[in-house]
């Protein structure tokens, strides 16, 4: 039998275009892999990456079994058990939970919105390298037997520098804002991405529900984040210089600390489920042989849950001393908070009973999660009520609850999308049924591990107890812990082959094994760099259909951007709501750029962490030098108006549009760079209200005239850059206008600076002191970043990338300009208001 | 494509109105915090709290009515009627969110 | 039945409860417990039907699944269940006007000394003495970094955190021996930071703290 010509010539289409495809979106071979930026690549990286984590700190939870299994155990002393406990912990939530959920989202998300990759890809890189580092100097602190051991979520005063001396504290300080702060950025990048990238046609309401759980997710990182980071420069500040933040007897509160851990803490955990329920979402449909059911509704209860589990963190303080009152908005919150958990997973039931279910390994991890998750949640609401909270809290009732949700929320459905997925990640399908025994040795060790820790809290056991005397009745609860602890280890170590052992032998596929709908599957397995030849469209009546057909159609270039153009790396930028083509995105080819910015940003943390200031100040201006180059080569060095991208629609480059990704992404990040000023506000307001020792403080009023310089330079500096912008789109010049913008920057600095100087009470004496040096620390940082970007534009200006069409980078530094005004404006006028507040409405 | 473009303001939407359910959190923590800091009488303290949830009820409300009164934006198709619909459920889980969140508690002892 | 409760005693259990505060908390429980088992064997048996039979539910439409599941069992479930335990909270309260005997409780790393101030001031350490049958209100404290007050049998637990004064209100029923402990992460020695709690009967108590106090009782390792 031949081939027909025709479907010759079509195979040889399609093999140019590859080719083409690959020459300019591959990355090279050996050490040029360190220069990826493809998030096929990043993504996979990021998984392995996490489950090596998720293995040491398995290491650690299993060393903890070891000890507790008998009672007066000393396989351990508390030093070192107080080490491993920490570790287990801030390991497991840093460094494989939230980077696990984030290399799904990685991997994924363009795939399944019909795109080639994020709008960053640089940044991509940068995010990974710094979670490797910051994940590599926890590691070697522990190996070092200087990990962190005030517990996972370091309750001030006892990780305060006097009664937690050496560098341990500051280890997790700094790692865990090092690892979060590329979480930050990954999430910027998250939601700029899915607002702008997808297929053409694919308008919001016909976006996976993937989508949606993407982007909400993202945007709670972006809004969750901040508070930790806040508190943790608060704290490292407090550790290396005397600030009092959280010091009682100098102004400060213990509280404050718990309040802004929680703040991220309670969100974080949603923030790990939601994606995890996107891949159920997604997952269940095509095990159910339809389309889900509820997708409005879920898109609902996904707001919903985002925004109420911002609203009850303060349901790990119910035992701080604060008013029942308080507490019961709380404790209210936190019940209703399992109204859309409930929609969700009534929705998948629906689905799976509207449907003709099949049964395959991965709907045995979706039993699982059911199973788990949902008794996980059952005593989430237990605890939720005030008075049983009293008794179980800190105890290992709590622990057992935590785990269930964890476990059930994201150890159960990550391998479940391992399963479905590897075909995609590898090319292979499963063929051996090693996978069936490895879930049972986990689900049964499981439970046989933490079921029982829920009578073990109610006998009264606390947690982070190295040892216990034996008289309790504790012993043989816990001995069948850490028997059961073992099973689940045995099991994990199953699936890890199982996976490894599909990986090598397991059965070539090409297309599409599950026979699913989205977009995901219309590519080669495993996937290309380019991930799709030709872009997909979703037509006015289509249904999404990822069959071969498709997929051999956009092989051939049959999509949108079936070519290769100048070398470039092009994807589609579409409007936000109909997902109409909008602009062509030019990304960055691969480079070493993030590499060495993630190294330099490295050094910079190490320095700060062995107390070599200097030092650290120079490695954080190799860092901004290094983000100046990477913009210096973003964007096109002139204008090409509408350009072809097929189907005969024409759209112009980003460089040359007015929501262009970069401006979605400032956007982004200063709402972060705003929430983390609101926590400081708030942990300002919060101090006078409720700290001790502030009734007597002495209350002199800052210096008007510094206050009056800052205030009119930041101004002139915002106005400046509004210039700049007029003269370049009239065509005429903008450096003087930046100049004059440059010199505002200085002055408001330098005014900030002699304000900072002059802070009475002094900072190390009264948190009066700390928090105004704090805020006018934000002032003169903004403004010195905004040095960065002026510096950035004047460069660019001289290259020749910046036109009156091309207006990009004046319209950034204008909105930086103004955000830094605004803040400036607040925090100033907080600075010389509350001490005569605090004098006239003292507290009694 | 003969629909209009649904303008990208009508996703924020979307968080509206539980950010007024936040904004119903903030307020009424941090005054219950000043009140009880402050010394406040438990009438007065009461009084402040049900005034600063009635403001938060009315919005609520007000927003509620005024996307139902509009009915489904015309010309928008498809994305304009799923948008309208969801924005509308949200405003209305924000409402018994806020009602059930808030109400119950300003009737227990105030500042123990 | 029987064994049930017996596998639920223990120094520090919070299901033997000796006092009417940790009476009322575990009442809570126990009826959380029943409720739980029912939404779970219904979850789960839902799940069953749904894979194991198929069509089973679909006459019921899926706004309808989503409608009852997602929002009406929650409605029936929580708002009761919340409105029981603010009303259980309430009483469990130190509310004014009762004035009950107080006794000061201030951690430390990583011991525990009690203040007696409506005894003229004695203190005891590690050894916690109170009469019977009657409210007692313990105001706790710290001198250093966050602990916390609980004894189990009797009531729920409070933090000691510096700079504070929490005020926790116990109640113990019988006169006898019970135990207590510090519950929040102190430290190396917060495994061993465990208190004794020796309840009198109400005229005994006096004179009881006066020997325990002049004798200085022993440290409780």
């Amino acid at each position: 039998m031949s081939e027909s010509a025709e479907q010759q010539s079509q195979g040889a289409t399609a093999l140019r275009l590859h080719r083409e495809l690959v020459a300019i979106w591959g990355t090279g071979p050996g050490l040029e892999r360190l220069a990826a930026v493809n998030h096929s690549i990043i993504g996979r990286r990021m998984m392995i990456t996490s489950f090596v984590f998720f293995a040491i700190a398995g290491v650690l939870g299993m060393l903890t079994r070891v000890q507790l299994a008998t009672p007066n155990g000393n396989f351990m002393d508390p030093e070192t058990y107080n080490q491993v406990f920490t570790m287990h912990g801030s390991m497991m939530l840093f460094l494989f939970a939230i980077p696990m959920v984030e290399s799904f989202a990685v991997y994924l998300t363009p795939k399944i919105l019909g795109t080639r990759d994020f709008a960053f890809p640089r940044l991509t890189a940068y995010g990974y390298w710094c979670y490797l580092f910051g994940g590599t100097i926890l590691t070697v602190a522990l190996i070092a037997g200087v990990a962190p051991n005030s517990g996972w979520f370091m309750y001030t005063p006892l990780s305060s520098n006097i009664y937690t001396p050496g560098v341990n504290a500051d280890v997790w300080l700094l790692g865990v804002t090092f690892v979060e702060i590329s979480a930050l950025s990954l999430a910027v990048e998250i939601v700029v991405s899915i607002l702008k990238m997808r297929a053409p046609g694919m308008s919001l309401d016909r976006m996976p529900i993937f989508g949606w759980y993407i982007l909400v997710t993202a945007m709670m990182m972006i809004v969750a984040f901040p508070p930790l980071i806040l508190g943790s420069i608060l704290l490292e500040v407090e550790r290396a210089f005397g600030l009092p933040f959280f010091d009682p007897t100098r102004g400060g509160d213990a509280l404050l600390w718990q309040h802004l851990f929680w703040l991220f803490g309670h969100p974080d955990v949603y923030i790990i489920f939601l994606p995890m329920a996107g891949v159920l979402s997604t997952i269940i449909p095509v095990f159910a042989n339809r389309p889900l059911v509820g997708y409005r509704a879920i898109v609902v209860a996904i707001v919903a849950l985002a925004f109420l589990s911002f609203g009850i963190w303060v349901h790990h303080m119910f035992t701080v001393g604060i008013p029942h009152l308080a507490l019961a908005f709380f404790s209210l919150g936190s019940a209703i908070v399992a109204v859309p958990t409930a929609v969700q997973i009534f929705a998948w039931l629906a689905t799976l009973s509207h449907g003709r279910p099949r049964w395959d390994v991965p709907m045995l991890y979706v039993f699982g999660f059911f199973f788990v998750f949902v008794m996980g949640g059952l005593t989430g609401v237990m605890v939720a009520m005030v008075p049983f909270d009293w008794q179980a809290h800190d105890t290992y009732f709590v622990v057992a609850h935590m785990h269930y949700v964890v476990a059930g929320a994201l150890a159960f459905p990550m391998l479940a999308g391992f399963y479905y997925w590897l075909p995609l990640l590898t090319g292979r399908a499963a063929v051996h049924r090693l996978a069936v025994p490895a879930f049972w040795l986990v689900f049964v060790g499981f439970n046989l591990t933490f079921f029982m820790m829920h009578l073990t809290g109610l006998l009264g056991m606390p947690r982070r107890i190295y040892t216990y005397q034996g008289d309790e009745g504790w012993n043989w609860l816990n001995l069948l812990s850490s028997v059961g602890g073992f099973v689940m280890t045995i099991g994990f170590a199953l699936v890890v082959i199982d996976l490894i052992v599909q990986l090598r032998y397991g059965r070539r596929v090409r297309y599409n094994p599950w026979g699913s709908a989205t977009l995901e599957w219309a590519m080669p397995l495993p996937p290309p760099p380019y991930a799709f030849a030709s872009i997909p469209s979703l037509g006015p009546w289509s249904s999404q259909n990822a069959s071969g057909d498709l997929t051999l159609s956009l092989a051939r270039g049959e999509g949108y951007l079936g070519f290769a153009r100048n070398g470039w790396q092009e994807t589609l930028g579409v409007h936000m709501t109909t997902g109409e083509p909008e602009q062509l995105i030019v990304l960055p080819q691969p480079t070493y750029l993030p590499l060495f910015t993630g190294i330099a940003t490295a050094a910079a943390v190490l320095a700060l962490l062995f107390k070599f200031y200097l030092l650290s100040i120079l490695a954080a201006l190799a860092t901004a030098g290094l983000f100046l180059l990477a913009a210096q080569r973003a964007g096109l060095a002139r204008d090409y108006g509408p350009l072809p991208v097929g189907h005969g629609v024409s759209v112009p480059p980003h460089t040359e549009v007015a929501e262009a990704p970069a401006w979605l992404a400032l956007i982004c990040t200063l709402v972060a760079d705003g929430t983390l000023f609101t926590s400081l506000l708030f942990g300002t307001f919060y101090l006078w209200i409720a700290a001790p020792n502030w009734s007597a403080v002495m209350t002199p009023v800052p210096s008007r005239m510094f206050v009056f310089v800052a205030v009119a330079a930041l101004a002139v500096a915002a106005a400046a850059a509004r210039g700049s912008i007029r003269a370049v789109a009239a065509g005429g010049k903008a450096s003087g206008w930046m100049s004059l913008a440059v010199l505002a920057l200085l002055a408001a600095i330098a005014a900030a600076v002699g304000l900072i100087a002059g802070v009475l009470p002094h900072p190390r004496e009264h948190a009066l002191g700390a928090t105004a040096a704090a805020l006018l620390s934000y002032v003169a940082l903004h403004a010195g970043i905004g040095l960065l970007f002026l510096i950035s534009n004047l460069l660019r200006l001289g290259a020749g990338f910046i036109a009156p069409r091309r207006v990009l980078d004046l319209r950034l530094t204008r909105l930086w300009l103004d955000y830094t005004l605004v803040t400036g404006v607040i925090a100033m006028g907080l600075v010389l208001t509350l001490p005569a507040l605090v004098t006239v409405l003292a507290r009694p | 494509m003969s629909d209009r473009p649904v303008p990208p303001r009508e996703l924020w939407l979307l968080a509206a109105g539980f950010t007024v359910w936040c904004s119903a959190l903030v307020a009424l923590y941090a005054i219950h915090g000043i009140g009880c800091s402050f010394g406040w009488s438990v009438d007065s303290l009461r009084l402040w709290l049900s005034a600063a949830l009635l403001a938060h009820l009315t919005v609520l409300s007000w927003m509620w009515h005024d996307i139902t009164r509009a009915g489904p934006p015309a010309g928008f198709g498809l994305t304009g009627a799923f948008l309208h619909w969801a924005v509308t459920a949200t405003l209305i889980a924000a409402l018994a969110a806020t009602v059930i969140t808030f109400g119950p508690p300003l009737l227990l002892a105030t500042c123990i | 039945m029987l064994v049930v409760l017996s596998g639920c005693k223990g120094p520090l259990s919070t299901l033997d409860p000796s006092g009417p505060a940790g009476a009322s908390i575990a009442t809570l429980w126990w009826l959380m417990l029943a409720g739980a088992a029912v939404l779970f064997a219904l979850v789960m048996v839902l799940f069953a039907l749904v894979i194991w039979r198929p069509g089973w539910g679909s006459s019921v439409s899926p706004g309808r699944w989503i409608v009852l599941g997602g929002l009406v069992l929650p409605a029936i479930v929580l708002l009761p269940l919340v409105a029981y335990a603010l009303i259980a909270g309430e009483r469990l309260l130190p509310l004014p006007g009762h004035a009950p005997a107080r006794i000061e409780a201030i951690g430390r790393q990583w011991a525990w000394t009690f203040r007696y101030p409506d005894q003229g001031g004695v203190e005891t350490r590690n050894v916690l003495h109170m009469p019977a049958g009657a409210p007692v209100d313990i105001l706790v404290t710290s001198q250093d970094v966050i602990h916390a007050f609980w004894i189990p049998r009797f009531a729920g637990k409070i933090d000691a955190v510096p700079g504070h004064v929490n005020r926790l209100r116990i109640q113990a029923d019988q006169p006898g021996s019970y135990a207590g402990q510090c519950n929040e992460f102190c430290g190396l020695g917060h495994a061993g930071m465990r208190f004794d709690v020796i309840v009198h009967r109400p005229e005994d108590f006096s004179a009881a703290l006066a020997r325990a106090a002049a004798s200085g009782e022993p440290e409780k390792k």
